[in-house]
């Protein structure tokens, strides 16, 4: 949810800023379904609660393959190679974990999630596709979930997730106002 | 007026689709949406 607000938030202030609604037409992402259905697979994945098993790694890593197409296919818009970027390092995370997101147990301490860090080690938690583990056991941890933010946020962050909140929230700064060049030539 | 208020969803479903999807696998993880 914490990734949702840092776009709401953008989104507010482009508009108190002077920002429009009828700028984003010439702004439009193309094949805006991919992230769509890489959502929707997401969601029935975690949703179903399926034991883990091979087919649901591949489910979860061919929903990011699809992300990573749309962002490629979208690199021209802004806020979309920092996205990308983020992206691509949650990506990694996941890969070198087996397709699992490595999230730190002391992390998740932190965030005042002590339930989930006292579950045992490799523990797949329900709800996420993260697997609990500490980092002399994750391959590449610094790229895990290892961020923690307080109660009563209580959210465990990558430092992928903050490139993608940043991303994101970059694409409403600059999608609510008018291309420059279309501004001159316009004018 | 219409078909920017449609273009408008269709921008913001697009793109909090790919960063909720790209971030957090889903907003209501356990973790707290890290991805």
């Amino acid at each position: 949810m914490i990734l949702l607000a840092a776009l709401a938030l953008s989104f507010i202030v482009a508009l108190a800023r002077g920002g429009r609604l009828s700028t984003l037409e010439h702004w439009l992402p193309v094949h805006g379904w991919l992230p769509g259905l890489a959502l929707l697979i997401q969601v029935l994945v975690v949703a179903l609660h399926p034991p883990a098993s091979g087919v649901i790694v591949a489910l979860l890593g061919t929903s990011l393959v699809l992300l990573l197409t749309f962002v490629i296919l979208n690199l021209g818009l802004p806020g979309m190679a920092l996205l990308g970027s983020g992206l691509a390092l949650n990506l990694v995370a996941i890969a070198a974990n087996g397709g699992w997101m490595p999230v730190n147990p002391g992390a998740l301490e932190h965030a005042g999630l002590h339930a989930l860090a006292s579950l045992p080690q490799g523990s797949l938690l329900e709800g996420s596709k993260d697997i609990l583990l500490e980092a002399e056991h994750a391959r590449l941890w610094w790229l895990g979930d290892i961020i923690p933010l307080p109660p009563p946020i209580s959210v465990v962050l990558s430092l992928g997730d903050l490139l993608v909140a940043a991303g994101g929230a970059w694409f409403w700064q600059k999608a609510l106002f008018p291309r420059p060049n279309l501004t001159a030539d316009e004018g | 007026m219409k078909k920017t208020y449609w273009l408008a969803v269709y921008v913001v479903l697009t793109v909090v689709s790919a960063v909720v999807a790209s971030g957090a696998p889903i907003p209501w993880s356990t973790s707290g949406g890290g991805g």
